[in-house]
């Protein structure tokens, strides 16, 4: 047998998978472990991370028990965006939305223009005129601080919340959660 | 390290820090894997209830190893039922912990049915 | 064996195919379109005209025919395309040129037969002033949220100057001088220094460059920005930290002292109108010749041809705000000639000693199709080789005149309250301009000036996210001919 035609068999055998194996199909990534790791952005699993640790706060404070009336009706007003990514922050507020809701002691005011149209005049046919008022405002920050060690880069991102109480104008809860992430280049994952 | 000698030291440190309403968990509540499967030791859990009704969970790990250690962690809370409750913050974490030192992993249940919890921890290194 | 006439010819062809890399227009020649068409105050022709350069196809100018057609389009009001053009300049600059990537300093160090062929990567300052424009954008569309982030880029790209940028400038000199061994012998001889010092001596006496990395502009805007948008203590003391910055790059100026004893007053003060005049064209780039000696024996003198930083005269130098009660003039904040020429020093010895290295490299490889056409025996083919060689060398001695022409030269701001009936004059070398501002809101007035007398746009918007008003009538002017003020 002619060795030449083997040779290119073999050759072909095992480059070809080592080929294959340079590109990567898309696949759907459910574990947090396996979703990439960016150094100077806000990853989809960091959103959770902060939404938890200021969850954790406050449920641990005990601020949302101060409300007369429960469910206390709750707002969001504004959480700022101090950071150099252009992000929706309802990425953070939503989270903390489904699970204060969840847990029962709150329930927030829609923002949806027909939804309130609609209040309104349901108030107004049964003689109702006192405005809906939250008992609560959450308000916050999100903030970015970069540094750089020779060719390794960090970024903190810093996840500022308030619970405010409309009655009285002051804090009944602040809270802050933090991200750090540090490298040379982004990760695939953070499986290590 | 033996089972029973785990547990007895497990029991032990509990009885020791033990301050409020603390239950230490069955085995099946934590899982561990890689290193930490055999250089974590789970040294205390605490089962409190915050804001009235809400299930908190504090567990100690301690890193035996000579050398600093990094671990991924994910809680999940479960109704009497043993369901799956959902939540909008579940996922893993991780946690960076000193050679020989402790560090103390939480998570509070959103969901006032939470009345059972596992933990996931796995390598990171 | 390979025969002397065939190395000939495979010499010749290789120079041959340098050539036909040159066909590169300057960009002050490809520029000329869209500013003719701004000094004549034909804002969506000066957009269509950048646009068409922006698309003619090399890539290598990416960067800064989007910086260009972005500010453009800004001026023209057309702020969402205007948006969308700086994004794509900040993508390519962000993506293609990072100071922490290993490979910058090869895009540093790069030596081309022409320099006009590497790629534009953008400066330091084009990416300040890139985010910096795209904040004014969306505060310009009532977008303050992305407005902020905008700044907060601004912000650390002004951090990585300092922190990185000078430091892979330095290593890459360093690298360079390490690759080129005869570059400090002849950046030491006479010949050459006299023609620098020639050259670059005036520098700082005509541009004055900035100590230090910060844009006195960028501070400024993100102050004011902090101030009407302030959420906390946090916003407020970042602005009264960035207005001291400003006075301690420009020294003392009555608009920025004006505005620091406002944001530190803590009385809350009435709705306030700042006028922002961008004044002129910022100074652009012009080529000198340099005979500077090679120390090759067949071959002592060599050409190079290095950019010169040029002032483009005529920017009016200040305006006036008036309502029935107040009025002010405008101060100088920022002049971006002090802005580019201090990171152009920072520059200069990579860009001489790039130049020198591209000449040294060209010299080398003239030599080597000299030498082997007179080896060849042949007299028709030494002449032809020498003329080739000539017109190679002639030709590619190019210097890289890129840099961000549409960028005005001034940045002046002046502050009045909001005025009860809403209308505002303005006046000065900038034309004489009535038009309304909102009533009883925070609000700004850009006034985009080509040169003193000439045409000026002008654009109104609200500082409180709101939606924004009509653009009032452009370039109205109450007075026929405006006093002429050129800037010296």
């Amino acid at each position: 047998m002619n060795p030449k035609p083997l040779l290119f068999v073999i050759l072909s055998a095992i480059t070809f998978p080592s080929i294959l194996g340079c590109n990567q199909p898309a696949r759907v990534v459910t574990d947090d472990r396996d979703k990439i790791v960016s150094i100077d952005q806000i990853d989809v699993q960091d959103w959770s991370n902060a939404a938890d640790q200021v969850l954790q706060q406050l449920f641990a404070s005990g601020a949302l028990e101060t409300a007369p009336m429960k469910p206390a009706r709750i707002e969001v007003t504004r959480v700022v965006n101090d950071t150099a990514q252009r992000i929706d922050t309802d990425l953070l507020t939503q989270k903390i939305k489904i699970a204060l809701t969840q847990s029962g002691k709150v329930v927030f005011a829609s923002s949806d223009t027909r939804a309130n149209e609609v209040a309104d005049y349901r108030d107004f046919k049964a003689g109702d005129d006192a405005p809906r008022l939250p008992f609560f405002v959450i308000n916050g920050k999100i903030l970015e601080i970069r540094s750089s060690a020779g060719s390794t880069k960090q970024s903190s991102f810093v996840f500022q919340l308030n619970l405010v109480n409309t009655v009285e104008s002051i804090d009944a809860w602040s809270g802050e959660a933090e991200v750090t992430k540090q490298g040379t280049r982004n990760a695939k994952n953070s499986r290590g | 390290m033996r089972p029973v000698i785990t547990r007895t030291l497990l029991v032990a440190s509990v009885l020791l820090v033990g301050c409020y309403a603390n239950t230490v968990t069955s085995s099946q509540q934590i899982r561990k894997d890689g290193w930490l499967a055999s250089h974590a030791n789970v040294r205390v859990v605490r089962e409190t209830k915050v804001s009235d009704d809400l299930l908190r969970v504090d567990v100690e790990v301690e890193n035996t190893q000579p050398f600093n250690s990094r671990f991924n962690y994910k809680f999940e809370f479960f109704d009497a039922e043993g369901r799956l409750l959902f939540s909008p913050v579940s996922g893993y974490r991780q946690e960076q912990v000193a050679a020989g030192a402790f560090s103390t992993v939480t998570a509070t249940a959103s969901d006032p049915r939470a009345a059972d919890f596992r933990l996931t921890l796995t390598n990171a290194n | 064996m390979i025969y002397p006439e065939r190395r000939f010819f495979a010499s010749m062809m290789l120079v041959g195919v340098s050539l036909g890399g040159i066909g590169c227009a300057n960009h002050n020649d490809r520029a000329e379109g869209y500013l003719s068409a701004l000094e004549a105050g034909q804002w969506s022709e000066a957009a269509v005209a950048a646009r068409r350069v922006a698309s003619d196809g090399t890539d290598r100018n990416t960067v800064i025919d989007a910086l260009e057609l972005g500010t453009v389009e800004r001026i023209a009001g057309e702020y969402q395309q205007s948006d969308e053009s700086l994004g794509r300049a900040w993508g390519a600059m962000t993506r293609g040129s990072d100071p922490d990537d290993p490979t910058f300093i090869d895009i540093l160090t790069a030596v081309a037969v022409n320099e006009r062929t590497l790629d534009y990567v953008g400066s330091s300052s084009d990416r300040v002033m890139c985010a910096t424009l795209r904040a004014l954008d969306m505060l310009a569309m009532g977008d303050l949220e992305t407005a902020r982030v905008e700044m907060r880029r601004a912000q650390f790209a002004q951090e990585d100057a300092e922190a990185r940028f000078a430091d892979r400038i330095a290593k890459a000199r360093q690298e360079m001088e390490a690759d080129h061994g005869d570059l400090t012998k002849i950046e030491g001889s006479d010949g050459f220094k006299t023609q620098y010092g020639e050259t670059y001596d005036g520098l700082e006496g005509t541009f004055r460059p900035y100590d230090g990395w910060t844009n006195p502009f960028t501070d400024w805007l993100t102050a004011i920005f902090l101030y009407v948008d302030g959420v906390d203590g946090g916003d407020k003391n970042r602005s009264i930290d960035l207005l001291r910055r400003v006075r301690g790059t420009i020294g003392e100026n009555p608009a920025v002292e004006s505005d620091l004893a406002m944001v530190e007053s803590s009385v809350v003060s009435p709705p306030q109108v700042w006028l922002l005049l961008e004044s002129g064209f910022a100074p652009k780039k012009e080529e000198v010749s340099f005979r500077i000696p090679a120390f090759i024996p067949q071959m002592p003198f060599i050409g190079i041809a290095l950019p010169k930083l040029q002032q483009v005269e005529g920017a009016a130098t200040h305006a006036t705000i008036a309502s029935d009660t107040e009025n002010a003039q405008t101060a100088i904040i920022c002049d971006m000639g002090s802005v580019i020429a201090h990171e152009f020093q920072v520059e200069l010895p990579l860009i001489t000693g790039r130049a020198i290295a591209s000449a040294l490299t060209k010299a080398a490889a003239s030599l080597a199709a000299n030498l082997t056409a007179e080896n060849s025996g042949s007299g028709w083919a030494l002449l032809a080789s020498m003329v080739a060689t000539n017109v190679y060398g002639y030709s590619t001695t190019i210097a890289d005149l890129r840099t961000w022409r549409t960028l005005p030269r001034y940045y002046a701001v002046a502050r009045i309250p909001s005025p009860a009936d809403g209308r505002i004059r303005l006046a000065g070398p900038t034309g004489a301009h009535e038009i309304d501002v909102p009533l009883n809101r925070n609000s700004m007035v850009v006034l985009r000036s080509l040169r003193a007398g000439g045409p000026a746009s002008i654009h109104v918007f609200p500082l409180d996210g709101l939606l924004p008003l009509e653009d009032p009538p452009i370039a109205d002017p109450l007075i026929e001919d405006p006093p002429i003020d050129v800037a010296a």
